[in-house]
């Protein structure tokens, strides 16, 4: 399968379940509310060295809980106790810090974890609790939500008290296997802007790039990850390489998502958007069914058998 | 399933009040027709077959409308759980008394005492209300501890009375002793309060967009913008309740008390912009 002279590998992304939280940070202006959100996405590209994988999944929608610009953020954990943990440290070290903010639960769950309930400490005793009765809203079923008013310094930090929590998929990828590096790098660039329009996912890396991909286990004991080494042009003599002649870069796109359908529609989108002038190939970060449960065959994404 | 209609018989309303608290969609869900007609109401010191007051169509249903100027029908809807009730007229005391769940829209006005010690569910009055909404019985520790309560109209004295937790808005104006001896919970007045708002309150919020006249035993605690405030009254706008020119209102002022009491409930008073 070709599409704009890119070839596709008939193989498939292997990906894992993750829980995931949604959250909606507003602020004064949409730069504050973003500066909250880049903040408490930081240094979480990763579960396995980060504690979480977190990104902002875009724009709130236009009608946020008080009114002002806001920012929806995703963030992805092994289970609903780390996600608690990494909620908790996040909002109450990157929200609950930047000027003017505000942080509601985006994310309707059966289950739900503790995170403005903890938080609310903080305000040392004169933090107040109010309840948003669930006769308020007019859903079937809706439930009453708590938000806690903490005393800060300019005004209150409002945080809702739970925050909702889903099974999730993480690990949705491909690789982009360039003639050059800057070739590469203009296709994942263009995957990763087409990617960032399809709701409900986040690219956790770095401009939602990665070039250091991993392989599963090592030759040191302990190390549960390390590089690529099939993907690195400069071992295609030491090792048994999976690059083929032209290619002398590859990037990888990794993908969280809450549903599976978003993860397809964020591939979908990514792999149309990648190929083209200077890529050779694109093939996915298939580990022989060692990583995760989640297969994401590529030609069927993009409409091939 | 049809939903339950009830209509006052001509010649059935008298001065004399009848006691409906068996009217509830919770009751009415399981009951045919038949079943509901020969539910008992108490009419002054005699039972009656709810026949004798209200012709009845349809039946096995949880939604129910009344019609009728049911002003002197009491306890409609007291204690539901669940469902809906539409007032098609006025409604008598105690409407939504000690309900838990579902709603009942009054489309006219309502008697004292509605809502009073309510814990869930949503009591819309479009009309005016009487004295005491969402307050607590006498003798009672709480007044209501859940739900919420709308006004269109204006409420009456000591509205919300001993509350324990919900949520009660007046578009209109309300009289005296709002928020009296408050534990918890929050009002919003939209329009005027009467004196003493907020005597003897412990804890609880009481939202002003007119200045009451302040009790001495309060001290005022500054201004600031309380976001908490434009979440509540946007919920509101999407609830059906039309506060949307107030969505535009940030500033406060804060004042806390009552000092007489525990002094830790705010009755916020909205400053120009």
């Amino acid at each position: 399968m070709q599409i704009g002279g890119t070839f596709i590998d008939d193989t498939y992304a292997e990906a894992f379940t993750l829980r995931a939280a949604r959250l909606l940070i507003t602020a004064d202006s949409a730069g504050w509310a973003e500066t909250a959100a880049r903040s408490m996405t930081g240094f979480a590209t990763s579960v396995i060295g980060c504690g979480c994988e977190a990104g902002i999944e875009g724009v709130a929608p236009e009608r946020t809980p008080d009114g002002r610009p806001g920012v929806r953020v995703l963030v992805f954990a092994r289970s609903a106790d780390d996600l608690r943990e990494q909620l908790v440290k996040r909002v109450g070290q990157c929200v609950m810090t930047s000027a003017g903010s505000a942080c509601y639960d985006d994310l309707p769950a059966e289950e739900r974890v503790r995170v403005g309930a903890v938080l609310r400490f903080f305000g040392d005793g004169h933090q107040i609790g109010k309840r948003l009765e669930a006769a308020l809203f007019p859903e079937e079923g809706a439930r009453p939500r708590r938000l806690w008013r903490i005393p800060v310094m300019d005004g209150e930090f409002i945080v809702e008290d739970r925050f909702g929590v889903v099974k999730a998929i993480a690990g949705g990828n491909f690789l982009i296997l360039g003639a050059s590096r800057p070739a590469a790098l203009a296709a994942a660039e263009r995957a990763a802007a087409a990617i960032r329009a399809v709701p409900g996912v986040i690219l956790p890396f770095p401009g939602g790039i990665v070039r250091s991909g991993s392989k599963v286990g090592s030759k040191y004991k302990g190390l549960v990850a390390s590089t690529n080494s099939p993907y690195c042009p400069t071992l295609r003599r030491d090792v048994q390489s999976a690059l083929p002649d032209g290619v002398e870069s590859a990037l990888e796109i990794v993908i969280d998502g809450l549903a599976r359908t978003d993860i397809e529609r964020a591939m979908a989108a990514g792999l149309r958007a990648a190929c083209g002038d200077g890529i050779v190939r694109i093939t996915a970060g298939n580990y022989g069914g060692r990583l995760g449960k989640h297969l994401f065959h590529l030609r069927p994404l993009l409409g091939g058998a | 399933m049809s939903a339950v209609v009830l209509t006052l018989r001509d010649g059935a309303r008298s001065a004399i009040p009848i006691e409906a608290e068996a009217i509830t969609p919770d009751r009415l869900r399981a009951l045919d027709r038949a079943a509901i007609e020969r539910l008992p109401l108490q009419h002054g010191n005699r039972s009656v077959a709810l026949a004798e007051v209200f012709s009845v169509a349809g039946g096995g249903s949880d939604d129910l409308r009344l019609e009728g100027d049911l002003s002197t029908v009491k306890g409609i809807g007291a204690g539901m759980e669940g469902g809906r009730v539409i007032i098609e007229g006025h409604a008598g005391m105690h409407v939504g008394a000690r309900m838990r769940g579902g709603s009942i829209e009054v489309r006219g006005d309502a008697g004292d005492s509605a809502g009073a010690e309510m814990s869930g569910g949503l009591l819309h009055i479009r009309g005016n209300a009487g004295n005491r909404v969402g307050s607590a019985y006498r003798g009672s520790k709480f007044g209501m501890r859940g739900g919420v309560i709308l006004i269109d109209g204006s409420a009456g004295h000591e509205l919300g009375g001993y509350m324990r937790r919900g949520l009660v808005a007046v578009r209109g104006d309300v009289l005296d002793h709002a928020g009296a001896r408050m534990a918890a919970g929050t009002l919003f007045l939209f329009g005027s309060a009467g004196i003493r708002a907020g005597g003897g309150m412990q804890r609880g919020t009481i939202v002003c967009y007119q200045a009451p006249e302040m009790l001495p035993t309060f001290r005022a605690a500054g201004s600031f913008e309380p976001l908490f405030v434009t979440v509540y009254v946007r919920a509101l706008v999407a609830r059906g309740f039309a506060v949307e020119r107030f969505e535009a209102v940030h500033r406060f002022a804060r004042f806390r008390g009552d000092l007489a009491e525990l002094g830790r409930g705010e009755i916020l008073v909205a400053q120009p912009a």
